[in-house]
């Protein structure tokens, strides 16, 4: 329920009335203390009894505030009247009026607690629920990649480094049917920021551009390539180049 | 209303250090709205005037209990002397039936010894039914002053609760803005 609501709920009202069980009501002081809107609403609330009751008002006589003067005067004089009462007497009863607000207090400090422990919990089962989300999509991708590698219109074409000395390489899958091509790019090395992979394919003796990107471990969707002889991946500058720079090719695979 | 609220708490202060001067100026600010609520519930004079007694000496004896913090001293007041109004009804009721009663029965009793007073005395009221629509005064006046819980509203009108929450909040709405308007 957003705060909105909860000042719709009508709760409001009966905590100005005071119908609410004393549980309810330290639900609505803790919403209130959080919530200035609530806070708000419930001056409203009061300042719109209060003109409500003013509107019916029936003056009280003179006669009736004279009796209640004079009554809480005899009760004053009662009061100063009374004989003191007995130091053991007052004594008690501080000591208990002490123990009930430490009960209170423990009890209050109890609620809270076990209320931090279910915000705690929540939040843990949240951030679970999360990593599960996270790992099924995971798995999801996965599987998808294995599908494709394993699909039988594609074919896989492994694109090694000119340099014999290195262990660089890449995979096409190409699929025959539809000209999709995936590529997966292994262990091709971290570029630096200004750099950028460019995978070509080529047709005819002529290199086509298929796409342009940073190296990720995940399985990557390019460009369609029709009919292509070879594949192959250039170094270039960030946002790619519409001829490959020969000498910055890094991998190269035949059909 | 900050304003309210202070000049409220001066006066609480001289009533909590048992300054009787000060419950004077209460009862000439708060007496008669107050008065106003507890007619609405008992119709006996002689009963009205005992329980505003009874109801300005709790809050003199009680003033300590006052936490400003959780509602306007007017607020505290009103619950205080409704209750002892409704108390007061239900004991009397409990006289005559010497039986155990629902709170039903009790905000029933409301009623009747309404039934012949409810015509409208106010210019003000009368001006604020031109306002509100069909049975939001008499839902208002229910929830407001004769201790009706939204639970026994729903109840007694024979109609869903959410309905009678609904009713109490557009009513409640609509009162602001007649406050606001005048």
């Amino acid at each position: 329920m957003n705060v909105q609501e909860y000042i719709e709920s009508g709760i409001l009202e009966q905590y100005v009335l005071q119908q609410l069980t004393p549980v309810e009501q330290l639900e609505v002081e803790r919403i209130r203390a959080m919530h200035p809107e609530v806070d708000a609403e419930i001056n409203r609330i009061e300042e719109t009894l209060f003109q409500y009751a003013n509107l019916h008002s029936k003056p009280m006589s003179e006669q009736l505030k004279s009796n209640v003067l004079n009554k809480i005067n005899q009760l004053n004089t009662t009061v100063h009247n009374q004989k003191p009462t007995s130091i053991w007497v007052r004594y008690s009863i501080a000591a208990s009026f002490l123990l009930a607000m430490v009960a209170i207090s423990y009890l209050y400090i109890d609620n809270t607690q076990l209320h931090n422990k279910l915000v705690d919990s929540q939040k843990s089962l949240n951030s679970s629920q999360e990593n599960l989300t996270s790992v099924i999509t995971q798995l999801e991708a996965i599987k998808e990649d294995y599908s494709i590698a394993s699909g039988a219109e594609f074919r896989k074409i492994i694109m090694n480094s000119l340099d014999t000395l290195k262990t660089v390489s890449a995979i096409i899958y190409w699929n025959q049917a539809s000209n999709d091509v995936y590529l997966n790019t292994q262990s091709l090395p971290e570029l630096t920021a200004d750099l950028q992979y460019q995978l070509w394919f080529i047709k005819d003796g002529k290199p086509i551009d298929s796409g342009i990107f940073d190296n990720k471990s995940k399985l990557l969707k390019m460009a369609k390539a029709m009919n292509p002889q070879a594949f192959a991946i250039t170094v270039e500058k960030r946002g790619g180049s519409p001829t490959p720079t020969l000498t910055s090719m890094v991998v190269l695979g035949k059909l | 209303m900050a304003i309210i609220q202070e000049a409220e708490l001066i006066l609480l202060q001289r009533i909590q250090t048992k300054d009787s001067s000060a419950l004077a100026e209460l009862m000439d600010l708060y007496g008669a709205a107050l008065n106003g609520v507890v007619q609405r519930i008992l119709t006996n004079p002689e009963e009205v005037e005992e329980v505003m007694q009874d109801s300005f000496v709790k809050i003199w004896n009680h003033s300590l209990t006052y936490d400003p913090a959780k509602g306007r001293l007017f607020t505290w007041m009103l619950n205080i002397a409704r209750n002892q109004a409704l108390d007061r009804l239900k004991s009397k009721h409990n006289k005559n039936q010497s039986k155990i009663h629902s709170i039903d029965n009790v905000v029933n009793q409301v009623d009747m010894e309404h039934k012949q007073q409810m015509s409208v005395d106010h210019i003000g009221v009368q001006h604020l039914m031109n306002k509100l629509q069909g049975d939001q005064l008499n839902l208002i006046q229910k929830f407001y002053f004769e201790g009706y819980t939204q639970q026994e509203l729903s109840d007694e009108l024979k109609i869903p609760l959410g309905t009678v929450k609904t009713k109490i909040r557009t009513a409640i709405i609509e009162l602001r803005k007649y406050f606001i308007d005048k």
